[in-house]
């Protein structure tokens, strides 16, 4: 292992660039219900939302007029409803390097149908679903009071909302969910205007140094391709930072970290695992690309 | 410093009033721009367009259309192999929503055949060996594929340079 | 001479079957579309893609085909039988043809829009299709309209 400049904190730097052997067994196996020990840890991270999310085959015999029949599967929990435009399918694939791009058709042909939010009252929560998605958030909301619930609480609860939706599904025509990309996502929030001093990008981030001429604003992207333990990329980190504003208009820098990649096979339970190698590479990325003064703001205890 | 994305930024201003709206979209973001890198992926798209309207029953007998999801991998697909400076692809569709990428030169074929994401045969012939050719079934590492587009360019090249 | 009824399973769904009513010298039509249409250098113009050889979806799925000497028999003429939509061109192969590539040639009536419609089962690889793009004859040329 590597040691990280002078700071205190040491972990395996292979993490950053591909799920390691370990880790790979380790998930296959089922064996991680509470959090890997190696992954640093943070007593007040300044994480706002985090995404877990899901995308297959759209099924046979679902059509959107049975939406509110999807509903009803959770709705116990998610009382609340609203309709959002969709979102088209999105694949990491690997060959040239270039910049990543988002492409939108076929949205006026009608071939994708609305999204749908599924709440809960408290608004914390959300189950994102169309045809060929299912996805849950966590997120701060109002005071930014409410308990993240920790990724091990959320995982376990999508795997129950993935295998609900797989039930429904089997019993419109018998199949399986059959899952061609999974995604996660870690979005935060870090307060410029706090009147602390730490206003500039190098206060925050270990590779943003502009010296005296710090920028009024910024952003920027960065990605990494993720390889299996055979060395075959499978995955992509995505790292985009920007500043911004919050809804009462302090600035912040939103940090979001995304691995988003196709899983080694087309199982639910393939997709899950996916979804924990990438949470790993997310969790060792955001420490390894912040400042050790900024880590002990967020009060870093692993 | 890369080319920013500008999602982020756009969603909050669009979306003001609800902040959890805004970053709630960004895993699987409806990112809207195609940077002007990508701009000459527009003939495609707009063929694979095309191809997700087609009527039922488009091959004379019971085709459905190209499924949206095979082709928006195909984009993808091609957007990781296709330089711009080779020649545009063409794309047929299958029938079972499925599709081909198809370059064909006078010396090499390469034909990448889309059964649906994450599950392509590709495929290529050279000359000598037009009948046999090599195939690959490739799930999302495409390199391999970029190499032959790239000396199928190279050969498109030559062969220009040799014309003139 | 009417075909025997194919071989079907419990959900009389038509399994992959050779017929031995179908002889080796009969006609298999294989409808195709423009849209099968690529251009080559090597042919001077266009061609038929391999797309237009391969199966329907689903687990038994075949090529559709039209059996020529069923539809002759009924007293129609398979080049206007075929054309259907009228944008439509067609291929031709024999049984025989079909069965040296390692392919089965079935039954499976379509009814009531097409008593006539075959299947053909096989492993449709890349080679495979190539190679029946080139053995296929024109039946019927697109319209020029």
């Amino acid at each position: 292992m590597k040691a990280r400049r002078e700071g205190k904190w040491k972990y395996d730097q292979n993490i950053r660039s591909q799920f390691t052997t370990d880790a790979y067994i380790m998930h296959s196996m089922s064996m991680v219900q509470s959090r890997p020990p190696h992954l640093p840890d943070y007593r007040n991270p300044p994480l706002n939302e985090v995404v877990l999310g899901v995308q297959f085959a759209p099924p046979r015999g679902y059509q959107q007029i049975r939406a509110g029949e999807v509903w009803n599967l959770y709705k116990e929990e998610f009382p609340l409803v609203e309709e959002m435009p969709p979102i088209p399918p999105m694949f990491e694939t690997f060959g040239l390097s270039r910049p990543g791009a988002m492409f939108n058709f076929g949205i006026v042909s009608g071939a994708m149908q609305n999204r749908f939010w599924f709440l809960s009252r408290e608004k914390s929560e959300l189950i994102q679903f169309q045809q060929d998605r299912l996805l849950h958030n966590w997120r701060k909301v109002g005071a930014n009071n409410n308990e993240y619930p920790r990724f091990e609480k959320m995982i376990s609860n999508f795997e129950k909302e993935l295998e609900t939706l797989e039930v429904y599904f089997n019993n419109l025509a018998p199949q399986k969910l059959v899952c061609n990309q999974a995604e996660v996502s870690y979005i935060n929030h870090i307060p410029l205007d706090k009147g602390d001093g730490r206003e500039k990008a190098s206060d925050w981030f270990c590779f943003a140094n502009f010296g005296t001429a710090e920028p009024d604003d910024m952003s920027f992207v960065f990605r990494r391709a993720l390889k299996d333990p055979s060395g075959v990329p499978t995955a992509r980190l995505i790292c985009e930072a920007a500043t911004n504003f919050n809804p009462v208009g302090a600035r912040i820098f939103v940090l979001t970290l995304t691995v988003r990649g196709a899983p080694e096979d087309t199982t639910v339970e393939a997709a899950l695992k996916l979804l924990r190698l990438g949470r790993e590479v997310i969790v060792t990325e955001f420490a390894a690309i912040t400042t050790d003064s900024a880590q002990e703001i967020w009060e870093r205890v692993r | 410093m890369t080319q920013a994305t500008t999602t982020i930024a756009f969603m909050c201003h669009m979306r003001a009033e609800t902040r959890a709206n805004v970053v709630s979209h960004s895993a699987f973001s409806s990112r809207r721009v195609s940077a002007p890198p990508h701009d000459y992926l527009k003939p495609v798209i707009d063929r694979l367009d095309e191809l997700c309207s087609l009527e039922t029953g488009w091959d004379g007998y019971v085709a459905p259309p190209v499924s949206f999801s095979s082709a928006y991998f195909a984009l993808s697909m091609l957007a990781s192999v296709w330089p711009p400076d080779a020649a545009e692809p063409q794309i047929v569709p299958g029938s079972s929503g499925d599709l081909q990428v198809e370059w064909h030169s006078d010396t090499t074929d390469i034909e990448l055949h889309v059964r649906g994401p994450n599950n392509v045969r590709a495929w290529r012939a050279t000359e000598g060996s037009i009948d046999d050719g090599e195939e690959l079934h490739l799930t999302t590492d495409f390199k391999v594929v970029a190499g032959w587009l790239a000396e199928l360019s190279e050969a498109s090249v030559a062969a220009r340079s040799a014309a003139a | 001479m009417p075909l025997d009824p194919p071989p079907r399973n419990d959900e009389g769904e038509v399994l992959p079957h050779d017929h031995a009513g179908i002889d080796q010298a009969d006609g298999i039509i294989r409808r195709v579309s423009p849209q099968y249409m690529v251009d080559d250098p090597k042919t001077q113009g266009k061609r038929l893609s391999s797309m237009a050889f391969q199966p329907s979806a689903g687990d038994r799925g075949g090529m559709s085909v039209d059996l020529q000497r069923l539809i002759e028999e009924a007293g129609l003429d398979p080049r206007q039988f075929v054309v259907s939509p009228p944008w439509i061109g067609a291929v031709r192969f024999t049984a025989g043809a079909l069965r040296a590539e390692g392919l089965m040639v079935g039954y499976n009536p379509l009814l009531p829009e097409n008593p006539y419609h075959g299947e053909v089962w096989g492993n449709f690889t890349t080679r495979l299709r190539k190679r029946l793009a080139a053995l296929a004859e024109w039946f019927v040329h697109f319209r020029a309209d």
